[in-house]
């Protein structure tokens, strides 16, 4: 097993198109998802450290091993691709053999080493099948078991369940999972979907026009998102705009939307700043309290334990969490739509620019 | 569907009767003629008395085919795997041979290749001799060069379409499994294009053991394929012989033919993602391998852009006199009995009159292909590949005693050349029309229908336009093989019926080689530019139809 550290990483694309620099370390046993829109520079990222694509700064070390150098079949690697990529002239058995025949395994050992992969990803029945033979589902085990044979080091998966239904997808993420624990094989998974990135993941980097612009656990990500794109991309927040102003006492406030809270960023008078505030920290109420704004509802749906209130506030859609259902009752009696919105300055997330 | 009535079904079994009449009839009538007739050879007797034909049609077929396939297979990696400026140029170019007519090929060779021909003359320049020192351009070498130039280039496309179709991914997993460049080969590159080496290998097959312009030409009478063969014993009146070689021949090629069929439906079966494969520039080899690279490109331009660049010069210079002359172009407007002037009018009006029947024939026949009937499909399907199977000297064979003798036009063939002609050429036309009826949205269709068009407004208004594309690229390929068709026009043709093709034979006979050279330059000017309408057209993807 081992560490994977990539240093100031950069690729430039005949069309101009550059990704990195990338700076980015992953811890033995660990799993780290590379989180991003198409387009991003994730896969290409990802394709570096496989040693497809040639890296034109920067460097790639495993356990503090320079490998940028080394050719990809000698990097120890195993991955499983977006297109599956499983060898179609061959049984389930000859290709997660593959590798184990290339490295010149002794018979035994390989047989062994298949049946073992075919029973932890519950696979023996496949074994002698046809590639054309065997479900989607199927498959992704398959390459899966094929990418672990030679007990690589490293473990990289792009977008390996995109292409699956969503109830599969959600199952084999469990899987993969599950798996990645055992064998505590260091991985790094590449998706464009938070949903899939935060349900596996150790840690997750976001990629942004081919920079990492934040590193995390999930729950860090979630809470405070670094910038404006990164709080946009999880849709986990209402990305609003505040302005420094004159408060009471002498002191400066923000003002959000006619909310304000303290200047906590230390900001200039008439300074203005995006803001992050997460749905299910935002109050809403029937009645005008002291420090509220007033919006208008869009639309009310009932989602599994909670509904989401779609509010519009002087052009800009806010979304909010309730729970409660006496309140959604009186919203949906109220003609005039009117709701008052407010929020505690400590869920507020000042983005940097 | 409303569009399935009555009428739609007479259409398109319109051309299945057409066939049926002037195909199946006659090519089962030589057959049956084989074993039942009195006149000539009986069937046994004919095999041994010919034995070492047919061993001589399958050696030399299978040397052709080994040949195209050592030749092809390098070219088809190169042109699917290096990335260079211009790749679409030369794979356009690469289909030129298939659109010369062997006949034409052979000017070349004997250019190129033959005695005082280019190379020689170098050889003799270089050796300071005065004797011609090398001639390719006759017996076993002329004849399987001659089939490498027209295979190697079919090869080369068909294997490097489906080496295009690799998954990258596949190779980048074997590559990551620890598998170096040649076991990658071995073991997935080689297992993925083997279904289209082994297609290319039958074509290439089908191909040489059906040949009769290149092995008529170089053979000299000595060496005879069975195609030959059933054409002397024709003219010998031996009709139980020219039979017993029919029912052979084809007893071959049907089996072939259809093994080609076959293994082309499980290749259309298996989807292929719509990445392409991986690309490298000439700069990220080794120098010994772009050495290697240089060098089959020199060999490549030798054997096929040397014998067509060679035509010209054929056609204006005189190996006999060894001197530049226009006479062979004079011969062209000679209307005297034995000038060019008849041969060249006999050409374009057949051809003209085969296009449009090729087309009026293969617009049902498309139709019928998708059919919703039960019989339709598969009748046309078999109809259109059966020419593929069955020898253009065996079709001449047929219609000349199945139809031409019994209404007496063996006086004047004319028509029966046309139809000929016709048949050859309608698997080429059938097929750019079906792909291109297939590429039809059939939402449009659907939209039309919605809108209110009555079956007919939809074939004129909505269908018909889309196919123009189509049906085009299908006229010119009819016309380019009818004009360019040798075989079974020579079979049928009195003098009077002599085409351009023939006369080029006929020339070739007498040595009056500037003046085959003439003929042979026009009809290179004709086929390519066909070529180029139909490149322009289908916008590059003439490939499909083949």
């Amino acid at each position: 097993m081992a560490t994977v550290e990539l240093r100031g990483l950069v690729r430039v694309f005949a069309d101009g198109t550059r990704v990195g620099p990338i700076d980015l370390r992953i811890e033995d046993g660990e799993l780290v998802t590379l989180l991003g829109p198409s387009g991003s520079g994730k896969t290409t990222t990802l394709r570096m450290i496989a040693g497809f694509i040639e890296v034109d700064q920067g460097s790639i070390l495993f356990d503090s091993e320079e490998v940028v150098r080394v050719p990809t079949r000698e990097r120890n690697i195993g991955m499983v691709f977006q297109s599956v990529a499983l060898f179609p002239n061959m049984t389930v058995y000859q290709n997660i053999a593959f590798g184990p025949d290339m490295a010149e395994w002794t018979h035994e050992r390989t047989v062994a080493r298949v049946e073992e992969l075919a029973d932890l990803l519950d696979i023996r029945p496949l074994l002698m099948r046809r590639i054309n033979e065997i479900s989607g589902g199927e498959a992704q085990r398959v390459a899966l078991a094929r990418a672990l044979a030679k007990q690589p080091e490293l473990l990289l998966l792009d977008e390996p369940l995109s292409a699956l239904d969503p109830q599969l997808r959600e199952r084999l993420q469990t899987e993969i999972r599950r798996i990645q624990k055992k064998l505590g094989i260091t991985t790094i998974y590449v998706t464009h979907s938070q949903d899939e990135a935060f349900a596996i993941s150790d840690r997750v980097a976001i990629i942004q026009d081919g920079r990492v612009v934040q590193v995390g656990t999930p729950e860090e990500i979630y809470d405070c998102p670094a910038n404006e794109f990164v709080a946009r991309f999880l849709g986990s927040g209402n990305v609003l705009e505040g302005v420094v102003k004159e408060g009471q006492q002498g002191k400066t406030v923000i003002n959000i939307s006619g909310v304000e809270i303290p200047n906590r960023a230390n900001m200039k008078l008439g300074d203005r700043l995006k803001l992050s505030i997460k749905p299910e920290d935002i109050t809403i109420s029937t009645e005008n309290t002291s420090n509220s704004a007033r919006g208008e509802v869009i639309s009310i749906i009932p989602q599994v334990g909670s509904f989401k209130i779609t509010i519009d506030f002087e052009g800009i859609q806010i979304i909010a969490l309730t729970y409660d259902e006496s309140l959604v009752t009186k919203l949906r009696e109220n003609d005039e739509r009117a709701v008052y919105f407010s929020f505690i300055s400590d869920s507020v997330v000042i983005l940097n620019n | 569907m409303a569009g399935y009535n009555k009428v739609n079904i007479i259409a398109q079994a319109t051309p299945l009767i057409i066939l049926g009449t002037f195909l199946i009839y006659p090519v089962i009538r030589v057959t049956v003629l084989g074993l039942l007739s009195e006149t000539g050879m009986p069937f046994a007797e004919s095999i041994a008395y010919n034995w070492s034909y047919i061993e001589f049609t399958i050696l030399q077929a299978v040397l052709s085919t080994i040949l195209a396939l050592i030749i092809g297979l390098p070219g088809a990696i190169l042109l699917a795997r290096l990335k260079f400026s211009g790749k679409n140029l030369v794979r356009a170019l690469i289909i030129i041979p298939f659109v010369l007519p062997p006949i034409v090929v052979v000017v070349g060779f004997l250019q190129m290749f033959g005695q005082y021909g280019i190379v020689d003359s170098a050889l003799m320049w270089i050796l300071q001799s005065s004797d011609s020192v090398l001639n390719l351009a006759t017996d076993i070498p002329g004849i399987i060069l001659a089939h490498t130039f027209y295979n190697a280039p079919l090869v080369i496309l068909l294997v490097s379409a489906s080496m295009e179709r690799i998954n990258p991914e596949i190779e980048e997993a074997a590559d990551l499994l620890g598998a170096d460049a040649k076991q990658r080969f071995r073991r997935i590159t080689l297992p993925h294009i083997m279904p289209s080496l082994i297609a290319s290998a039958i074509l290439t097959f089908l191909f040489c053991f059906m040949s009769f312009p290149i092995v008529l030409a170089f053979g000299h009478g000595s060496y005879r394929t069975i195609e030959v063969q059933i054409w002397n014993a024709f003219r010998w009146a031996d009709y139980g012989q020219a039979s017993s070689l029919v029912i052979v021949q084809i007893l071959f090629t049907l089996t072939l033919a259809l093994t080609y069929v076959r293994l082309g439906r499980n290749e259309g079966e298996r989807s292929s993602p719509t990445s392409s494969i991986k690309t490298t520039t000439l700069r990220s080899y080794k120098s010994s391998e772009i050495f290697l690279i240089i060098l089959y490109f020199i060999l490549m331009l030798f054997l096929v852009a040397g014998p067509i660049a060679s035509i010209i010069r054929a056609a204006f210079f005189d190996p006999i006199s060894k001197m530049y002359t226009l006479d062979g172009f004079l011969y062209l407007f000679n209307t005297d009995a034995g000038g060019g002037f008849r041969p060249l009018v006999n050409s374009l009006f057949y051809s003209g009159l085969a296009t449009l029947l090729s087309v009026g024939l293969g617009i049902p026949l498309a139709y019928a292909h998708r059919s919703k009937t039960q019989i339709l499909p598969s009748l046309a399907s078999m109809m259109v590949l059966l020419p593929l199977g069955v020898s253009s000297i065996t079709i001449a064979y047929g219609l000349m005693t199945a139809i031409a003798v019994p209404t007496g036009l063996n006086i004047n063939p004319w028509p029966i050349i046309v139809l000929a002609q016709t048949i050859i050429g309608l698997p080429f036309t059938t097929r750019s029309i079906e792909i291109s009826l297939r590429s039809i949205d059939s939402h449009l269709i659907d939209q039309s229908d919605s809108l209110g068009a009555s079956s007919l407004q939809r074939l004129f208004f909505v269908e018909l336009p889309l196919l123009a594309p189509g049906i085009l690229v299908g006229a010119v390929f009819a016309f380019a093989m009818a004009i360019g068709e040798m075989s079974a026009t020579l079979f049928i043709a009195l003098p009077q019926n002599f085409t351009l093709a023939v006369a080029i034979y006929d020339n070739l006979g007498v040595r009056k080689f500037v003046e085959a050279g003439a003929s042979a330059l026009i009809l290179v000017i004709v086929c390519v530019m066909a070529f180029l309408a139909m490149d322009k057209v289908s916008e590059g993807s003439v490939g499909g139809a083949l």
